[in-house]
């Protein structure tokens, strides 16, 4: 205790370019330009929102986030501020909330989330959107994982008072392709609107009316039909977007979230996949501000159907004789008969086409596979796109640059394997994750001129369909992995379901196979899992070096420099 | 100067002192501008452009005038809080939205007297150096904008506009901008989101400080009609001089509208403080009409605090003793009623004599806020459809006792919560009804209108959800 | 099919009103479009969409209300998009989506005008209009008298509250307005169109015989090539003339 501490906590802030907060009654240090409502809840101190988003401008009209808000009494002219025990300045509170998402911090600001003011603000914000709100929860999608339902709960009355007709609105409008607005749910906070504007750059949301007859629409003949529409069901805190796909199919409370990432473009969008017994009800964006913000493209999200499709491969599948009809098998007897038939197939006369939509892990297997057949003819499909200045790249396949870093390969040697098929120096196919006859470009009569095609895939595909042996493997959602982006970032896939029917993870399989083939290199066969796979290459490849399953996290680290960047990241950081 | 006489039936009353009004219903005079310059008009605004920008600001602030649109803030302290460095443009906005219920003072200037008004707004933009400014007019004033049109191109032609005015080398364009109808329009930011041509939505303050970040993102000047008349009068008369006259904290004169149930409703031009409410009601408009008594009065547009006439207000003197008054005691200046609880803003005063039902009036106020609201922010977009459909109930005689406090819990709920100053404006009507006039309401409830609860069971199991806190 | 429109639909759905037949259809012209250019550059540069309000303005002005098919056209003149001009046009009362009458009339409900008895002229108003006053509702404000004439529709606050009832009819503002000012002021209205249509009448009168002349001295001219200046001369002052003739 002294009365002239050597240093005050403002000024010990200030050098590091913060202020000190009283939030609650504790004391906290925040940069300067932090809102009042990151603050608080970055501490604990939860402030409820509706209309603030962090990527979003700040509209400041939901009132939800008001919180009792104190300043160090003004000085008159000329006197010096008095400071308490502790260095700080007594706190004068003001009688009038403040809203928690326009207004940033100060100097020896107070803030209460707690007491009489807030607690009666929130209760009074909640009933008043509870007024003409069709109280509908039993059959709303959003119910679980609504906003105002939640904080009606945490803060709102028991009990209601509103005894007037409601204000009535438009119900179950297809405002675009893949979403449904129902106006009389929605507490107007314009975060479609924003998102759309600001995000998007379309103008297509707006809002219409007047007073309590406010309403979002779009205008006639046009729709929300972007390929980023579904974030606005993601960001509206109620019910009043829903998803098209997902209505109506399962309450959020049974659905169990996986954070893991999206393998349909070299991005690598953070992704939670939803799912209940083995079945993935839908797929939302999972923040990361390296790689997707807050937002995923729709065509992304809604590209999970295979996964649970009658196509899905469930047990291996064998030909007993070249031409005869496919028909189950066990994996034992499958593992055998293929590690034979490998035998017998000339290394120089065996190519291996393998997918840049694998994970590091397999294609670490991949190699061992190679290595152990002594075949050299080994190449990825790629895949190019066009890049739409947002979150898609123009690179289709999500882990190029893993394939390139493992295998040393990037689809140049494709046309030289097609044109050794063509002409009959290459007359056993080991199909590895891709449908050749697609991008790979391989003729279906070419392939039915192979001696020998083993394939393995999760559903079946002209490629399967024309093999020897099928291997049935398994979809993002049912592995572990790693896979690195476009911008060089290594990311984890987690497993959400279980591999369906008898299905087994590609590493797995490859490994299993490699084994079988004779290989004893400790380091391909005694590998349990992925993340030990992972040690492994971390010990061989320099990017990866010293990497650890646990040390990638959730949101991946960058191992590599690669000049590529996503666009929508380059202008939300050119907008800070 | 000639005799100024003024045309039959439109005399000023003796206790007025017309300045700003000073050509309202004058015999001959026309709004051109050949009348107004034959009048001195112009002069002060020559004088001015010889003048350095921040001396006009100087003046200003030494004048003490007060802004005039209802919030009354010092005129010349706003024009400072433009940004020290400041190097985008500045524009200048002139709120001719009257729209306030009860307030009818300006309509007077733009459609009669519209160059006092631009000799006003030059003014202003000269001491602010904005090279782009906007009147900002209501819908609802057709002809007005065709005559401060007209107006305007004179004064472009007199080369009072336009560039390098005067040879001073100053520039400044006026455009004339017409609402569509909104009462919204008449709060600053709400009015500036009008003119960018989005919806009229208040903007949240912090940041949108219009001074520091208003029009197009620049600095901007927002004042009422009548505030930039009193500039020109200001300039005219000397800081000094304009700041000895009337009330202290609020010098200068003031337009009263007078409304309601008074014998001689009207505009009255008089010297801020120097007359009493009962004055002005009494003697300037007469009293009450025959047979009737007054019962409460708005003192300062719709969205004041009603004031019962039978109220005993208590007003401390310098020596420490108290006194009694009632509203009739009550100075008209900007500060005095402000002591009791409601406000003189925009100078609109509504008169109610006894023959009024207090809850038909509330009801009447409600749906002009219900209908007024913009809806962006949810306490008041919610809040008063329901105030407007309580108040309405209760009239109908579907009420129960309890609505009548129900009523006053949602205005407390809108008020102070609200985005824009109009949570303010539409729960305090509200509050002061209820509250001053409660017996009136709860003469029209019954009690058998109340909600019953189904069963004793239902009772019993909305005590368990009621929260204690 | 006549399905009722959902909530986005009925944004642009026309809202049929006997009062189009006084008003011309809308239609983009070049001086419409050259009009709202000149507004457009009232503005600072790059704010084209200050503009959306005056170009609404002179849209009503020129055809009564704004349609459907004016709402694309605005937000393509003020660079601004067509759901945020329809966010405009919805939410101020003083902008029309359905066509009003001939002569439109706005009566001041609120506080001071309602204390002086404005609101009892409504009724009397309906009567004279011949419209129901249940009509009027919170959605559509205004009522269209059958005949097109007429259109009524209750306000807020026309600011000039110490000498109520206010009605403001078209761009004139009515102050003490009484029955008896209703009867006249709706007398004068009739006499008013009167003399358009007089004029109108006229005009059209003289219009015709204009085109006869011309067709007659375009037969003349048919026949005979030679006069084919001549022809011309007379023809063209007299086409002049119809227009100017004010």
């Amino acid at each position: 205790m002294s009365n002239n501490p050597t240093i005050l906590p403002k000024d010990a802030a200030a050098a590091e370019g913060k202020v000190n907060v009283q939030i609650n009654g504790k004391w906290y240090r925040f940069p300067k330009g932090t809102r009042i409502a990151d603050a608080c809840n970055s501490v604990g101190a939860h402030v409820p929102c509706f209309c603030y988003h962090p990527k979003l401008t700040v509209a400041g009209s939901c009132r939800m986030c008001l919180v009792e808000q104190g300043m160090p009494p003004r000085l008159a002219p000329g006197a010096t501020p008095t400071y308490g025990e502790d260095g700080y300045q007594p706190i004068q509170w003001m009688p009038r909330a403040i809203i928690a998402c326009a207004n940033t911090v100060a100097e020896n600001m107070g803030i209460r989330t707690e007491g009489k003011l807030t607690s009666e603000a929130r209760r009074g914000v909640l009933e008043f959107l509870l007024t003409n709100h069709p109280l509908d929860c039993p059959i709303c999608d959003q119910a679980g994982e609504c906003k105002l339902q939640e904080y009606t709960s945490d803060y709102g009355s028991g009990t209601h008072r509103f005894t007037e007709d409601k204000t009535k609105k438009g119900k179950n409008i297809s405002i675009g392709p893949r979403v449904n607005l129902d106006q009389e749910r929605c507490v107007l906070c314009r975060r479609c609107v924003r998102f759309m504007k600001e995000i998007v750059g379309e103008e297509v949301l707006g809002v219409v009316g007047r007073g309590t007859h406010n309403a979002i629409a779009c205008y006639p003949g046009t729709s929300l039909d972007s390929n980023y529409s579904m974030n606005v069901v993601d960001i509206c805190p109620v019910g009043a977007m829903t998803s098209k796909d997902f209505r109506f199919k399962m309450r959020v409370w049974f659905l169990k979230s996986t954070p893991t990432i999206d393998v349909n473009c070299g991005t690598g969008t953070n992704i939670n996949i939803w799912t209940r017994e083995q079945q993935v009800y839908r797929i939302t964006p999972r923040q990361n501000d390296e790689v997707n913000s807050c937002w995923m493209p729709d065509s992304h999200r809604l590209n999970y159907k295979y996964i649970n499709a009658p196509e899905r491969l469930l047990t291996p599948l064998v030909k007993t004789d070249h031409g005869a009809p496919q028909r189950p098998s066990t994996w034992d007897a499958t593992l055998n008969m293929v590690v034979e038939q490998l035998h017998s197939c000339a290394p120089t006369e065996t190519a291996i086409i393998c997918s840049a939509r694998m994970t590091n892990e397999e294609l670490y297997m991949v190699r061992a596979l190679a290595r152990q057949l002594g075949v050299t003819k080994i190449d990825i499909v790629p895949r190019k796109g066009e890049n739409d200045g947002m979150l898609v790249s123009d690179d289709l396949n999500p882990n190029t640059n893993g394939a390139k870093l493992i295998l040393g390969k990037n689809g140049s040697g494709l046309p030289a394997i097609r044109r050794g098929i063509k002409n009959n120096s290459i007359r056993f196919l080991i199909a590895l994750g891709e449908d050749v006859t697609k991008e790979a470009g391989i003729e279906a009569e070419d392939l039915e001129a192979l001696d020998y095609i083993l394939a393995m895939s999760h559903s079946e595909n002209a490629t399967t369909k024309a093999a020897d042996v099928v291997l049935p493997s398994v979809t993002f959602a049912e592995k572990y992995g790693t896979m690195i982006n476009v911008a060089g970032r290594i990311q984890r896939l987690n497993k959400a379901i279980e591999p369906q029917g008898e299905a087994r993870p590609d590493w797995d399989i490859l490994r299993q196979l490699t084994e079988q083939l004779g290989c004893d290199c400790p380091r391909v066969i005694a590998c349990p899992s992925p993340m030990i796979i992972l040690e492994e290459m971390a010990q061989e490849f320099e990017p990866m070096k010293g990497l650890t399953w646990g040390k990638i996290g959730n949101g991946g680290i960058v191992i590599m420099d690669t000049g590529v960047t996503i666009p929508l990241i380059e202008r939300e950081k050119a907008k800070k | 100067m000639s005799e100024i006489t003024y045309k039959p039936g439109k005399e000023p009353h003796p206790r007025e002192t017309r300045r700003i009004f000073k050509n309202i219903d004058r015999e001959g005079y026309d709004p051109s501008i050949k009348c107004f310059m034959k009048d001195g008009g112009y002069q002060t605004l020559k004088k001015c452009l010889k003048m350095e920008p921040a001396d006009i600001t100087n003046e200003v602030k030494k004048s003490g005038l007060r802004g005039r649109g209802g919030a009354g803030f010092p005129t010349g302290v706003k024009w400072t809080f433009i940004p020290k460095g400041n190097t985008k443009p500045v524009y200048l906005v002139c709120n001719c939205d009257e729209s306030e219920p009860g307030t009818f003072k300006d309509r007077f200037i733009v459609h009669q007297d519209p160059h006092q008004l631009i000799e006003g707004m030059i003014i202003a933009c000269y001491a602010v150096q904005a090279h782009y400014a906007v009147i900002y007019m209501r819908e609802e004033f057709p002809e007005a904008a065709k005559i401060m049109q007209k107006a305007l191109d004179e004064a472009e032609a007199k080369n009072f506009l336009g560039k390098n005015i005067q040879g001073t080398g100053f520039d400044l364009k006026i455009v004339l901008h017409r609402g569509a109808g909104a009462y919204i329009c008449g709060e600053e930011t709400g009015l500036i989101n009008s003119i960018e041509g989005v919806r009229p939505y208040p903007r949240i303050k912090p940041p949108f400080f219009p001074a520091a970040i208003g029009l197009y993102g620049c600095p901007t000047i927002v004042n009422n009609v009548e505030s930039l008349c009193q500039v020109r009068q200001v300039m005219m008369m000397g800081g000094e001089a304009y700041a000895a006259e009337g009330a202290q904290r609020s010098p200068g004169t003031r337009i009263i509208g007078v409304s309601g149930d008074v014998k001689r409703p009207g505009v009255y031009e008089i010297i801020s403080g120097s007359i009493t409410y009962g004055e002005l009601l009494y003697d300037i408009c007469g009293g009450p009409r025959i047979g009737r008594k007054f019962k409460a009065i708005i003192p300062g547009g719709a969205s004041a605090k009603v004031m019962r006439c039978d109220e005993i207000l208590k007003d401390r003197n310098p020596d420490g003793t108290v006194r009694e008054m009632t509203i009739f005691d009550v100075p008209m200046d900007l500060d005095s009623i402000a002591k009791f609880g409601s406000m003189s803003g925009s100078g609109g005063v509504i008169v109610m004599d006894d023959t009024r039902s207090m809850p038909k009036v509330l009801n009447n106020l409600n749906r002009f806020f219900a209908w007024e609201s913009c809806g962006q922010c949810s306490p008041c977009r919610e809040g008063n459809p329901w105030m407007y459909k309580l108040s309405t109930r209760i009239c109908e005689g579907k009420g129960s006792p309890e609505d009548v406090d129900l009523l006053k819990s949602v205005a407390d709920n809108i008020c102070g919560r609200t985005v824009c100053a109009f949570g303010e404006a539409c729960s305090w009507p509200t509050q002061a009804f209820t509250t001053k006039f409660r017996e009136e309401f709860l003469a029209l409830t019954k009690p058998i209108n109340a909600l019953k609860p189904h069963s004793a069971e239902t009772a019993e199991a909305r005590k368990f959800l009621t929260r204690e806190d | 099919m006549s399905e009722t429109p959902n909530a986005i639909d009925a944004i642009t759905a026309p809202i049929s009103s006997p009062g189009e037949k006084f008003f011309p259809k809308f239609e983009v012209t070049p001086e419409l479009v050259a009009k709202a250019q000149e507004l457009v550059a009232l503005y600072p540069e790059g704010k084209e969409q200050s503009a959306v309000l005056p170009i609404i303005h002179h849209v009503q002005e020129e055809f009564g209300y704004v349609s459907p098919e004016a709402m694309p056209w605005i937000a393509e003149m003020c660079k601004s998009t067509p759901i945020h001009v329809a966010g405009i046009v919805t939410f101020y009362p003083g902008i029309h989506r359905k066509c009003p009458g001939k002569f439109h009339f706005r009566v001041c409900r609120t506080i001071a005008c309602a204390l002086a008895g404005g609101e009892e002229l409504l009724p009397y108003i309906c009567s004279k209009m011949g419209v129901e006053p249940s009509e009027m509702t919170d959605e559509e404000p205004m009522v269209v008298s059958p005949d097109g004439l007429w259109s009524l529709e209750a306000v807020e606050c026309l600011a000039n509250c110490g000498y109520g009832p206010n009605v403001m009819v078209n761009d004139t503002l009515y102050s003490q307005v009484t029955r008896g000012k209703i009867d006249e002021i709706m007398a004068a209205c009739k006499k008013e169109l009167a003399a358009e249509r007089k004029e109108a009448a006229a005009a059209k009168k003289e219009a015709a015989a204009a085109r006869r002349e011309a067709k007659a001295a375009a037969a003349a001219e048919a026949t005979e090539t030679t006069e084919d200046e001549s022809a011309t001369k007379k023809a063209a002052p007299k086409k002049k003339a119809t227009p100017k003739k004010k």
